[in-house]
């Protein structure tokens, strides 16, 4: 649009919903977004205040300790709606306080092993204060479609610098990105392939679950998001070498983002290598500032026993538990969750 | 906030002026037409589009500068916009001969939007006393969505305007065009852009030729019905259309830009996909099927209209092979009859 009037932007959360264009290098590109939750948060609440679900006086609650809560905190501040956010003990020091700061009311679960686990829990918690607020609405970021459709405008930024896109990197938490971007950016080329990107100890994909340190990407239950038939290839990486790989991304590219991110860039520098004349896109979900005192810190690392210093190949196998290695892929090829379960217990 | 423009850079550089017109006797003028659109959609702009911001067209010409001044106006409205592929050499040709009659004649009777642009661009050029009679001959078939009235209009505006040895900017043109017919096509811009028909102005122009196609235009079955295109409701897209649509102008940009027509075939078939349910084309999913088959790159329809076309690369070589093969799929549906249009 020819306009000369928008030049500032009105809100914080404004400039933050588009992911900046990166060539990384040759045919490898980075679509990098500084709090990519912050997007679908938005289309959401967008989504509540336009069907009357969230209206001047409604408390948004929600179970989340990650960046999704924060891109809620941030647009329910700038709206002035109360946000409840129900986290468990493993929510940073760091985020806390910023949520704090933006006024959230958070309330932190105690593990206390009881049946269930610790979703359980929190989602309990949930429950009771969806009850008591007088007004209120939860934003079910794994099962509501505003999440993955919210990326369709992510993916216009996306087409505008690039074109069509080959391959698609995307790590996968929600399921909210994979899903979006890639029914997105098929309508300008059917034919890409998506890759998602798990840690290894994620249920997703049909892996056991386990303890996961690496955060922002695998999950313990299957989100509803997740659609399983769009995907091509699965890549699962452990938690060390997806802090190096985070590392490398600053070192080489100059490219302050977490560690989910490292593991997007150097699945996606694979791929890249591989199909040297494809044009590959890896999703850079967020920056490094929370991750200062862990993947940036070498002494964190070590005193955690993850400090590596290399990039294994990664295996290429058939069936999701068949090998548990630093790094390894399984071509999906559109199947259903249930038809790779029930291979692999055949 | 006024965009600036400066007189000094607004006259240091010349409008382009009827680039597209084919001249021969005074009082003689053709206007080229258009086969479908790559890109039909609308767009509202609401104060909350963030991604105004990072839109910037580079003001070019004195036109240009128009065409931004009128955008300053759309604000906060819906409007249905188009990306047209004009096809070179044919369309409308006029004459307009000046006589001692007491009013204007054409001879067709029904073209009365052009015997009233023949009015309007004689009051435009305050000689509102000229009478005269305006021949008009066209070389595509009306009511198909190919444009046709609005080069009738133009042929005519700039006739009239020729024989009396004056000179009309494309803008002035447009803006006679569109009071006389309530909307006009981009057809006299040489550039590429996404134009809003009814306010005859560009949502986005971009600065780059229209690429070169070859058009394969197909009669589908309800090609014999016409469609009076004025006529045609406004198109009320759902909430997942409107985000596809939107994809589309973003891919329609990048692949101007880089003059791209597998992209712009992409965008084209998308389009006519999502369009579809207003004025359905017999054939669609069949035709896009041979379109793949047959390496051509992408599928465009007339989106108020009942015409189909494959679109190819100008430097793709068609040999004799390939015609038969496409010859014979597109018998194998129905399809008898197919013309060859270069888009410029």
């Amino acid at each position: 649009m020819l306009d000369y009037k928008a030049k500032f932007f009105e809100k914080t959360s404004d400039p933050m919903l588009l992911p900046q264009i990166r060539c990384l290098k040759g045919n490898h590109y980075g679509a990098a977004f500084e709090l990519m939750k912050i997007l679908p948060a938005k289309f959401m609440l967008d989504e509540a205040e336009r069907t009357g679900q969230l209206t001047s006086g409604t408390t948004v609650a929600e179970s989340s300790s990650g960046t999704f809560a924060l891109g809620l905190a941030i647009l329910c501040a700038e709206r002035g709606y109360k946000l409840i956010i129900v986290g468990d003990e493993a929510i940073d020091n760091g985020l806390k306080n910023r949520l704090l700061d933006l006024g959230t009311q958070l309330e932190i679960v105690p593990n206390t092993n009881a049946p269930g686990g610790i979703q359980k829990a929190r989602l309990d918690r949930l429950q009771k204060h969806l009850k008591t607020e007088e007004k209120s609405f939860w934003p079910q970021q794994y099962k509501n479609k505003m999440n993955p459709r919210s990326y369709f405008y992510a993916a216009e930024k996306i087409v505008e610098c690039l074109g069509k896109i080959d391959y698609l990197i995307a790590t996968v938490g929600s399921g909210g990105s994979s899903q979006g971007l890639a029914s997105a950016l098929r309508v300008i080329n059917p034919d890409m392939e998506l890759i998602g990107a798990d840690s290894l100890n994620s249920k997703i994909f049909g892996r056991e679950d386990g303890k996961r340190l690496l955060r922002g990407l695998g999950s313990s239950i299957y989100p509803e998001n997740v659609d399983y038939e769009l995907f091509d290839q699965i890549h699962w990486m452990d938690c060390a070498e997806g802090f190096y790989s985070c590392r490398l991304l600053h070192k080489k590219h100059q490219m302050f983002m977490g560690p989910t991110s490292g593991v997007a860039y150097m699945v996606g520098k694979w791929v890249a290598e591989q199909h040297s004349d494809a044009k590959v896109l890896s999703v850079l979900p967020d920056s490094g500032h929370r991750y200062i005192n862990t993947a940036y810190d070498d002494e964190w690392l070590q005193k955690n026993g993850i400090l590596t210093r290399t990039i294994p190949e990664p295996v290429h196998i058939h069936a999701p538990m068949e090998k548990t290695v630093p790094w390894c892929y399984y071509d999906w090829n559109k199947q259903t969750l249930e038809q790779v379960i029930g291979a692999q217990a055949a | 906030m006024q965009p600036d423009f400066s007189p000094s850079y607004a006259l240091s550089i010349q409008p382009e002026i009827n680039d597209f017109i084919e001249k021969r006797e005074a009082g003689s003028a053709s206007a080229r037409t258009h086969f479908g659109e790559y890109l039909q959609a609308s767009y509202t702009d609401l104060p909350e589009a963030t991604d105004r911001a990072a839109i910037s067209v580079p003001i070019l010409n004195y036109e240009d500068a128009l065409c931004v001044e009128r955008s300053l106006i759309l604000q906060n409205e819906s409007h249905r916009y188009v990306s047209e592929i004009p096809i070179a050499k044919t369309g409308s040709k006029a004459h307009f001969k000046h006589t001692d009659g007491q009013s204007i004649k054409i001879n067709m009777s029904h073209c009365v939007k052009s015997q009233k642009a023949a009015e309007l661009t004689l009051d435009y050029i305050n000689k509102s006393e000229v009478r005269g009679e305006i021949t008009l001959k066209r070389e595509v078939p009306e009511g198909h969505g190919l444009g046709t009235s609005t080069s009738d209009v133009l042929a005519t505006i700039y006739a009239v305007a020729d024989s009396l040895c004056c000179k009309l900017t494309n803008a002035e043109a447009a803006s006679l065009a569109l009071q006389a017919e309530g909307a006009c096509d981009a057809i006299m811009y040489s550039r590429a852009g996404l134009f809003i028909t009814t306010k005859c102005t560009f949502l986005e122009y971009y600065d780059t030729a229209y690429p070169k196609a070859l058009i394969i235009g197909l009669a589908t079955d309800n090609a014999g019905q016409t469609v009076d295109t004025l006529s045609l409701p406004p198109k009320e897209y759902s909430f997942e259309e409107r985000q596809t649509l939107d994809l589309l102008r973003k891919a329609a940009r990048n692949a101007f830009y880089k003059e791209d027509l597998k992209l712009l075939g992409q965008v084209s078939t998308q389009s006519a996909l999502i369009n579809q349910r207003f004025l359905p084309k017999d054939n669609l999913g069949e035709v896009i099927k041979i379109a793949d088959n047959n390496a051509a790159q992408g599928v465009v329809c007339a989106h108020s209209g009942t015409v189909l076309g494959l679109i190819y690369d100008m430097n793709d070589v068609m040999t004799s092979d390939r015609v038969k093969t496409l010859r014979q799929d597109l018998e194998s549906i129905g399809v008898q009859e197919f013309l060859r249009y270069y888009s410029a």
